[in-house]
């Protein structure tokens, strides 16, 4: 849920609320503290905090996931 | 005949019964994520429990990182792992410890830390790929921009960067020059005491193990802030292999800011109730140990004394530190850094 919302986001920034991101972001703590689930948060968090600004910061969280996802 | 063993996992037990540090086991349920501000503090630590995610610290221990990854929070790369070993051990190896959920901290808890393999080059904060970030700013400090990306040198080296000569061309692609990632408390030291003895349970795992040029261990760090000078006392865990050395022993003008810059030992905060970051003008840096990390597959306790400087309420930060190669970090080749494991790290007083 959390991996489609950040990809929700980084096509339209403004077809996610910050509600959706602090639920997924707490949804996160719920999930084993594994390299994925990292790259998850600190996506979602780069979000919270910087947001359009950093599109590329979060481009690069999700390739990390998506390059350990696989692993 | 199999024997099948019936309990549960082999407990480890404290380091020493007359630690100085507080929260030594990471109890009461905390555990920081990916990112916070360097030396933040709760407003009382001895409330600060079930604090999980981005933002976040440990009761008693502050967090010191300059590579800035989410704005100006930086780095942190840690999990925590169960104290009690697993039963895939032999006879003569204790077995590896799992891997504990987010929310599962009021036992005692090993840290294990690890780096990076990211200068975090679209970070809109302080820029990491800048080697001289921070020149010509040392003592005390609260503007994060001149945090030095650099926090450890090593000593000359045929093709690589020679100790003194860091400026504006110097390139992050280089493994001479390492970031540095800390845990840290602030330590009173009696009047009396004469002798620190520090140390702590350690181990680096043999499934993942530090990558050629990366180290971690623990120093102590004491300030004089009329000098700005530091003296390091530190024992470091290294590749078997390793092909380099550190600066060591009184550094020059030009090396010593770029070596054992971190957090103040004074307690002094920013605006924000943030420690105050250090940089030393002087640096003198003791190296008590380099270790092999093949020696330190299981946890072994390890421990240090040295003699701190004269003086009468007098201050020491005890730190857990991980140094990540910079060339790593600028290659960014997404491999597994390796991790340093601890627990139970303690200081004593003679």
């Amino acid at each position: 849920m959390s991996y489609e919302l950040v990809k929700k986001w980084l096509d339209d920034s403004t077809s996610v609320t910050s509600e959706e991101i602090n639920e997924a972001s707490d949804a996160m703590l719920q999930q084993m503290p594994t390299g994925p689930t990292i790259c998850l948060i600190a996506a979602l968090s780069i979000i919270k905090n910087s947001g359009v600004d950093a599109v590329k910061n979060v481009r690069e969280r999700v390739q990390k996931y998506e390059q350990e996802n696989n692993s | 005949m199999t024997v099948i063993s019936a309990v549960r996992g082999r407990l480890m037990a404290e380091s020493t019964f007359s630690n100085e540090l507080d929260n030594s086991e990471y109890r009461m349920n905390n555990y920081p994520v990916w990112t916070t501000f360097n030396g933040s503090q709760p407003n009382n630590d001895n409330t600060y429990i079930n604090n999980t995610g981005t933002w976040k610290t440990f009761a008693y221990w502050r967090h010191y990182s300059p590579l800035y990854n989410d704005g100006y929070g930086s780095y942190i790369g840690n999990q925590l792992l169960d104290r009690y070993a697993r039963h895939n051990g032999t006879e003569t190896q204790r077995g590896d410890h799992a891997l504990l959920p987010f929310l599962s901290g009021s036992e005692p808890r090993v840290l294990k830390i690890y780096g990076a393999e990211s200068l975090f080059s679209y970070n809109w904060g302080p820029q990491n790929n800048n080697a001289d970030r921070g020149n010509g700013t040392t003592g005390e400090f609260t503007n994060q921009n001149n945090t030095r990306i650099i926090g450890n040198t090593g000593t000359s080296q045929s093709g690589n960067y020679i100790t003194g000569a860091i400026g504006t061309g110097t390139s992050m692609y280089n493994t001479s020059l390492w970031s540095r990632y800390d845990w840290t408390q602030i330590v009173d030291i009696p009047d009396s005491a004469t002798t620190v003895k520090f140390g702590a349970q350690i181990k680096v795992s043999a499934d993942d193990k530090l990558k050629t040029y990366n180290f971690a261990g623990i120093y102590c760090a004491e300030d004089n802030y009329t000098t700005n000078t530091r003296v390091v006392n530190y024992f470091r865990v290294k590749a078997n292999s390793a092909p380099y050395s550190l600066a060591t022993g009184t550094l020059s003008s030009s090396a010593s800011p770029y070596n054992w810059s971190g957090l103040t030992t004074s307690g002094a905060t920013d605006g924000s109730n943030n420690l105050k970051i250090f940089t030393p003008a002087s640096t003198v840096a003791n190296e008590l140990a380099s270790l092999n990390q093949n020696d330190y597959e299981e946890f072994e306790k390890v421990e240090y004394t040295f003699t701190p400087q004269s003086g009468t309420n007098r201050k020491m930060s005890f730190n857990l530190f991980f140094a990540e190669s910079a060339f790593y970090l600028a290659y960014a080749a997404g491999n597994n850094t390796g991790g340093f494991q601890v627990f139970d790290p303690f200081v004593e007083f003679s």
